[in-house]
């Protein structure tokens, strides 16, 4: 069993999916610094998954400092994992311009917009999200 | 060219006055699943049988498994394995004989391999070969041309009539054998859905000539469906390269797109725009990447 479930949608590159989907959990707490992390050939037979999505998966959240390799144990979740995706909030820019432009063509106040995220930003609280993928 | 499972320079192959492909260069890496995808007519079978020797090239050279196309003998067949989407399997031979009959043929065959994917797919092998459904047949076909451990396979049309149980269970015996090893899988089929996760490489053919050749992640980035709807600053305000569809209706303005950069694409399109209302960009699945392909006027797509 894999510690994060990801819904496929078509059309978006499976490496997009599976890297978004195990960011959640890591930033979401469901998995914890020191947590193992699914091997390639685990997330590519559970996920039905090419194998080399899968490396490019695991080598791209070690790259982005997510996860680290511990001798004798494997693939972890990094001690800093939460840090190192907090520096990263410099590339969220691009993503912002874009809600930014959608909500204005919309016509929504940036009040309704603040609304929007926090709702998101809630779900991501670790009792939220456990309860949702025990569901 | 050798560190590719599969190479081609050139490949042309004639029926009479017919060119059933033209000029195939292909390239796939080992480890790799390339999908080998296009219309029925397009000339995918005619390659796969110049691949595997069944067909000679009127001109051009390849390479499979580090074997030159005139050069195919027996001994390919250790390496290379193939499943047609109706096997010619022996009818009247029980499932487990028939693997026991081929065992000795293959050096590398793997007993336990064997086993561990015949547990896996869930194949009877009690019953004569002829009774078997569909799919038990391809799973009996699957497990023989994994359990001979190849470099190379090559499924034409594995999923075509058979159940989603059994499609699920044939890919994850591929998925489990190609995480043993460097297992490179060429796989012809029209069930796009089901191979847009699987395969990591795309290449369509077209009236016999190749017409994608990419990475699937990248052939998703860069095609979307786009619909804007305003007013114009131009006649035709679609004026970028790479628009491979175009409709033109009222106010709204739209089509397949396959140049698509995040973010720039919306901001240049809007450039030639006086207002805009809205705009649409929705990714594309596989299944009509391929299809948008198929229906487009012929020329080359650039990636």
């Amino acid at each position: 069993m894999l510690p994060f479930t990801v819904v496929f949608k078509p059309g978006i590159p499976a490496y997009t999916q599976v890297a978004f989907a195990a960011r959640k959990a890591i930033v979401a707490g469901v998995m914890k610094p020191g947590d193992r992390f699914p091997s390639v050939r685990t997330l590519s037979q559970a996920l039905k998954i090419n194998p080399n999505t899968a490396h490019k998966v695991v080598s791209g959240l070690k790259d982005a400092g997510l996860l680290e390799v511990r001798p004798g144990i494997g693939t972890v979740v990094s001690a800093g994992a939460i840090a190192s995706v907090g520096d990263t909030t410099q590339l969220l820019g691009d993503e912002l311009e874009r809600v930014a432009v959608e909500a204005r063509q919309l016509g929504l106040s940036f009040e309704e917009v603040a609304g929007a995220l926090k709702a998101h930003w809630d779900e991501l609280e670790p009792a939220s999200v456990v309860q949702a993928v025990k569901k | 060219m050798s560190s590719d499972a599969i190479a081609t320079r050139g490949l042309n192959r004639r029926f009479g006055s017919l060119t059933a492909l033209k000029s195939l260069d292909m390239n796939v890496a080992r480890g790799s699943f390339c999908g080998l995808l296009g219309p029925s007519g397009a000339g995918k079978t005619t390659t796969i049988k110049m691949l595997l020797g069944l067909l000679k090239p009127n001109s051009g050279e390849g390479t499979v498994a580090g074997t030159p196309l005139g050069a195919i003998d027996h001994r390919f067949f250790q390496r290379v394995s193939y499943l047609a989407d109706r096997p010619a399997l022996p009818g009247s031979m029980r499932v487990a004989d028939y693997l026991s009959y081929l065992r000795p043929f293959y050096e590398r065959w793997d007993t336990a391999l064997e086993q561990e994917l015949i547990r896996l797919v869930d194949l009877p092998v009690k019953p004569k070969i002829k009774t078997l459904s569909k799919g038990n047949q391809l799973k009996a076909g699957l497990v023989s041309r994994l359990a001979c451990r190849p470099e190379v396979l090559v499924l034409d049309e594995p999923f075509s009539g058979i159940d989603v149980a059994a499609r699920d269970q044939l890919i994850e015996s591929l998925l489990k054998q190609s995480s043993m090893g460097s297992l490179t899988v060429l796989i012809s089929s029209h069930d796009l859905d089901e191979i847009e996760r699987l395969v990591d490489q795309v290449v369509m053919l077209r009236n016999g000539e190749q017409c994608l050749n990419e990475s699937t992640d990248r052939l998703l980035d860069r095609f979307r469906q786009i619909t804007i709807t305003g007013d114009p600053a131009m006649p035709d305000p679609l004026t970028q390269q790479g628009w491979l569809t175009r409709e033109l209706n009222g106010r709204t303005f739209g089509g397949v797109f396959t140049e698509y950069r995040s973010h720039e694409t919306e901001k240049a399109l809007g450039e030639n725009f006086l207002r805009v209302d809205d705009i649409n960009v929705a990714p594309m699945s596989l299944r009509s990447v391929i299809a948008s392909m198929s229906s487009a006027p012929t020329q080359q797509v650039s990636s």
